[in-house]
């Protein structure tokens, strides 16, 4: 009888916990579907409108829209690199049986560089973007973001490829493959949910980004969370706008969330404790 | 790899080149000036810093601290749970992945002075309202209470994988020798977590000085100084200020700190595992 209460109690407490977890969650996303005196009445019940969210796609200048197309085009552009290097990179060393003793020092100059706020990196990259003219263009942006994703991504791939048994690729090798069948046909099947998963992650911290948006971007080049500091200035803030751009930016990791759960929670795992 | 390690390196050795030197407008164009040791002792001298370096070490102590005693709590209970479990992994994940600035825009939107929804309930409850994000004395609290809401869920996936993954049979055994529920976490639970629960402190430690984009949105370092964290200060210093020098002695001593103490918390790690 005790333990039954217990757990009840303990499922009570889990439940709660989930709920505050989700409320605030839930309330900014009602709120990007309230008018104006909805948010300031802080009403609980209200009339939705989609007026916020219109008047975010459609009107202003240079407009959200183009902010979500930068977000999308760096995001993606930069995802794309990194996972190019990573899994070239992970094939090279699992294939040349490096790993075990070049894997650690390899993966603590990563892990070291992936603990270094990001903040005191920018300031050396905005001088010399600024000396090279590449300051408020996309490609920094794209080249920065792969700098500062790669020495994590790195670790996650080659953490995964590590799984990959040698053995096969040997076999590979005998049987006639030559290096890029071995890569093609081989390793990317095997490696293919470790990589997927290092994908995603690259990905939500690549739209997620703030840090390197913020300082090395202006007017055209803004991407969403940038954009969205600017609808939250201190003395004003304009909350319809601000909750509704922050739906639209939650949106990818939403989706991602629904479709690939399993892949975000392997990868943070691995990430953390191997 | 080469170009990865270029990417890597050349900001270090730009930012100890610039460590030494100011950088001065003129013409339109940046020129440097050698100026040796004089950055660092503006630095030293620069009073801001040193607040949020305060800051950011309470910060990261508390928010940590809390993260890992409610996350091993919640960690312990779900791990007998099986039902349900795919959607509370999927509720606690949503702060993981969001983005921190939205983050930021969801506690500027619940902790506001007049239409919070935290002061309206208080309201309707009877009691004063608290200006959260504005008395001095509540900010940084606050802002604690922001990182734990946003961080909590991570410590408690690390752990929960952690418990998970112990060996079932020792716990039989302990049960059979009759071991109560609270010897077998005492003399069970914890140091086989030891390890689990170390490395997720290394990690939240470290990662609690990155904090920067729910500060730029919840306060700014203020009201006055009372939030002030050191990435905030390295931003104003190089960005706003034009102080770039400065600012790159700024991120290397801030570097430094954090070497240091991961090293202690590893250290920590080493000797438990030895005694």
């Amino acid at each position: 009888m005790i333990v039954r209460t217990g757990f009840v109690l303990g499922r009570i407490t889990v439940a709660l916990y989930a709920a505050l977890i989700i409320l605030p969650v839930v309330w900014i996303a009602s709120t990007a579907f309230k008018r104006q005196i909805d948010i300031l009445m802080a009403r609980v019940t209200f009339k939705p409108t989609l007026a916020n969210i219109e008047k975010l796609l459609f009107t202003g200048s240079p407009g959200f829209s183009s902010n979500f197309w930068n977000s999308a085009i760096v995001a993606i552009a930069a995802t794309a690199l990194v996972m190019l290097i990573c899994a070239l990179a992970a094939y090279a060393l699992s294939a040349a049986r490096l790993l075990r003793w070049l894997g650690p020092g390899l993966l603590g100059v990563c892990l070291l560089f992936s603990m270094i706020p990001p903040i005191t990196f920018v300031g050396s990259w905005f001088s010399l973007f600024r000396d090279v003219g590449l300051n408020n263009t996309l490609t920094g942006l794209v080249i920065a973001n792969v700098a500062m994703q790669l020495p994590l991504a790195l670790w996650l791939s080659t953490t995964f490829a590590r799984e990959v048994p040698g053995e096969l690729l040997d076999a590979a090798e005998i049987d006639g493959c030559s290096a890029s069948q071995r890569f093609r046909f081989v390793f990317l099947p095997l490696a293919k949910n470790g990589l997927t998963a290092t994908a995603i992650l690259v990905f939500l911290f690549i739209w997620n980004d703030f840090t390197i948006a913020l300082t090395l971007s202006a007017q055209e080049t803004l991407t969403i969370p940038v954009a969205i500091t600017g609808f939250a200035q201190l003395e004003q803030v304009r909350y319809a706008e601000m909750a509704a751009s922050s739906l639209l930016a939650s949106l990818p990791a939403l989706i991602l969330l629904v479709i690939g759960q399993r892949f975000i929670v392997k990868g943070l795992l691995v990430g953390a404790l191997k | 790899v080469l170009v990865i390690l270029l990417l890597m390196v050349i900001p270090i050795i730009n930012i100890l080149v610039m460590s030494f030197h100011v950088e001065r407008w003129a013409d339109g164009a940046v020129e440097r000036v050698f100026v040796g040791l004089d950055n660092f002792r503006q630095f030293s001298a620069d009073p801001i810093y040193w607040v949020g370096l305060r800051n950011t070490l309470v910060f990261a102590a508390i928010a940590v601290l809390l993260q890992l005693v409610i996350g091993f709590g919640l960690a312990l209970l779900v791990s007998g749970m099986k039902r349900g479990r795919t959607a509370l992994i999927a509720i606690l994940l949503i702060p993981i992945i969001l983005p921190p600035i939205i983050i930021g825009a969801i506690w500027r939107l619940v902790l506001n002075f007049d239409l919070g929804i935290l002061n309206v309930t208080l309201g309707a409850l009877g009691l004063p309202a608290v200006d959260w994000l504005g008395d001095p004395r509540l900010a940084l609290g606050a802002v604690i209470a922001v990182d734990v809401w946003h961080w909590t869920p991570f410590v408690f996936l690390l752990l929960l994988a952690g418990l998970e993954s112990l060996p079932a049979e020792q716990y039989e055994a302990a049960a059979l020798d009759g071991a109560t529920r609270w010897q077998q976490f005492r003399y069970l639970t914890v140091p086989l977590m030891w390890p689990t629960i170390m490395i997720t402190l290394v990690f939240r430690i470290v990662f609690s000085f990155k904090v920067f984009d729910e500060i730029y949105l919840l306060t700014r370092g203020g009201p006055g100084t009372s939030t002030e964290v050191v990435s905030y200060t390295i931003y104003r210093t190089y960005f706003a200020e034009d102080r770039a020098g400065v600012g790159s002695v700024m991120s290397l001593f801030t570097v430094a700190v954090i070497a240091i103490s991961a090293i202690i918390v590893i250290n920590l790690r080493r000797r438990k595992a030895a005694a």
